[in-house]
């Protein structure tokens, strides 16, 4: 096996009937962005559950992604929505139910503020726009302690202005990480410089 | 969790100028009948409180029957979020204490009440009855809370890896708090009624039940009104103490950061 790549073989995956994953493979490089493309429906998130180990696959195997320790981006923000912004950041990279440390919540400001989130980060996040929810949870994914991070359509619901900062930021905290993105924008995987597959990729189309 | 406590203070707000008005209706009524035995005035009960306030009797009555009904509502509450807990973790725990809490939920009180009298003296009585009367709503209302956390969130915290305590703390314990609180709501309110009708049916002495007994024996109308009075304060101020005990808490968890 390549060390410096996570190899996926023919994984398969349905719901019923319902076939999601045909034999799907490929390779995705270590510490590289890779964008897999294809339209909606197409099973771009039953592929990422898959990898994310909230789902199995029917058959198939995944290598190179034991020890890993994993974060994601969801199509949903899944914020807590009693907590505060800063908080909800906080929660995933808690060790501890109690205390806090200063270094870390200095950091979580620091990277609040580049995301354009200065001054919320006490605000309940049920109080938030969208975007700005949006952006904490891109935050929360970005902040904690990570070895590959899975990205579900990440930028969906933010404008134009707001999406290139977060892209520029998210690009910076990528940069020699290994990053799975699925999007059906190829605009948005060209910006973060990813190198794109496409889950059309099948087992019959590689026969 | 959203909170929505202030919209159910709006909702439920007692104003003082409809207390007026029943008092004012049972003060009416009261002298209609014309015969304090069966109906005591307002005005009656509250010159028995202000004598009975002044008693020694009084207050060790309310002290014997606080402790031990306030006492089994503890003891249930701690026992019904640990038997929650377990149940949502195991499922043959949950399938075991089903019938049980359905057993405990549909049995009449007189009947706990005779039972336990045979088993324990007379002064725990009301420990039991009102252990047994919190226990159900509390450990069915944690469960359900615990059962409907979001499963989105459970996802997340599965994603990053965050230790259990910390799910605990940030994930379940907001999502579980609003059915918690309306449990200790209701539970609160029940337990006193239960514990000081089975108080009544056992007669321990010194306890706020035996004064109710004695008010009935000797067809002591206006002592009748004034202890359920009192009763009726003590649960509510417990209660209001009691809930807003948890509402800081909650506040305390949002305002963690």
């Amino acid at each position: 096996m390549d060390n410096g790549k996570i190899k996926i073989s023919r994984l398969f995956k349905s719901y019923g009937t319902h076939m999601v994953l045909a034999g799907f493979s490929a390779e995705f490089e270590k510490g590289k962005t890779t964008c897999v493309m294809a339209p909606s429906g197409a099973g771009k998130t039953t592929l990422l559950r898959i990898l994310a180990g909230l789902e199995e696959a029917d058959s198939g195997s995944i290598e190179g992604m034991e020890e890993m320790k994993k974060s994601m981006v969801f199509q949903e923000d899944r914020l807590c929505e009693n907590l505060s912004a800063s908080a909800n950041i906080r929660l995933v990279r808690q060790k501890k139910p109690w205390g806090r440390d200063r270094e870390e919540v200095r950091q979580i400001r620091e990277a609040m503020t580049a995301a354009g989130l200065s001054g919320c980060e006490d605000q309940p996040v049920r109080e938030l726009s969208g975007g700005m929810r949006r952006r904490v949870a891109l935050l929360r994914a970005l902040c904690c302690d990570w070895d590959i991070l899975f990205l579900d359509e990440p930028f969906k619901g933010l404008d134009e202005e707001t999406k290139k900062q977060v892209m520029d930021y998210t690009k910076e905290m990528c940069t020699g990480k290994t990053v799975i993105f699925v999007t059906h924008d190829s605009k948005e995987a060209a910006q973060m410089g990813a190198v794109c597959i496409s889950l059309d990729h099948k087992e019959e189309e590689r026969q | 969790m959203i909170s929505t406590t202030a919209n159910k203070k709006k909702k439920r707000t007692i104003r003082l100028w409809a207390v007026a008005v029943w008092l004012l209706v049972w003060q009416a009524v009261s002298t209609w009948i014309g015969q304090e035995i069966l109906l005591v005035s307002p005005v009656v009960v509250f010159r028995r409180l202000t004598e009975l306030v002044r008693e020694t009797e009084f207050w060790q009555s309310i002290g014997f029957s606080l402790v031990r009904i306030l006492g089994g509502f503890l003891i249930a509450m701690a026992a019904g979020i640990l038997a929650a807990g377990l149940s949502a973790r195991f499922r043959r725990i949950r399938e075991l204490l089903a019938p049980a809490v359905l057993t405990i939920k549909a049995v009449p009180v007189a009947s706990f009440v005779i039972l336990v009298l045979i088993w324990v003296p007379s002064r725990n009585l009301s420990i039991v009855i009102s252990f047994l009367m919190v226990f159900p709503i509390l450990y069915t209302n944690v469960l359900d809370g615990i059962l409907s956390t979001d499963s989105k969130l459970l996802e997340m915290v599965q994603v990053f890896d965050v230790p259990k305590a910390v799910q605990i703390r940030y994930v379940y314990v907001s999502q579980v708090l609003p059915f918690f609180r309306s449990g200790c709501s209701v539970a609160l309110g029940l337990c006193w009624k239960a514990g000081v009708a089975a108080e009544v049916i056992g007669i321990p002495d010194g306890s706020i039940g035996e004064n109710l007994y004695n008010a009935k024996v000797y067809l002591n109308t206006p002592d009748l009104f004034a202890w359920t009075v009192v009763i009726v304060l003590i649960s509510l101020v417990f209660e209001k103490l009691f809930l807003a005990a948890v509402d800081r808490i909650v506040s305390h968890l949002e305002r963690m950061s």
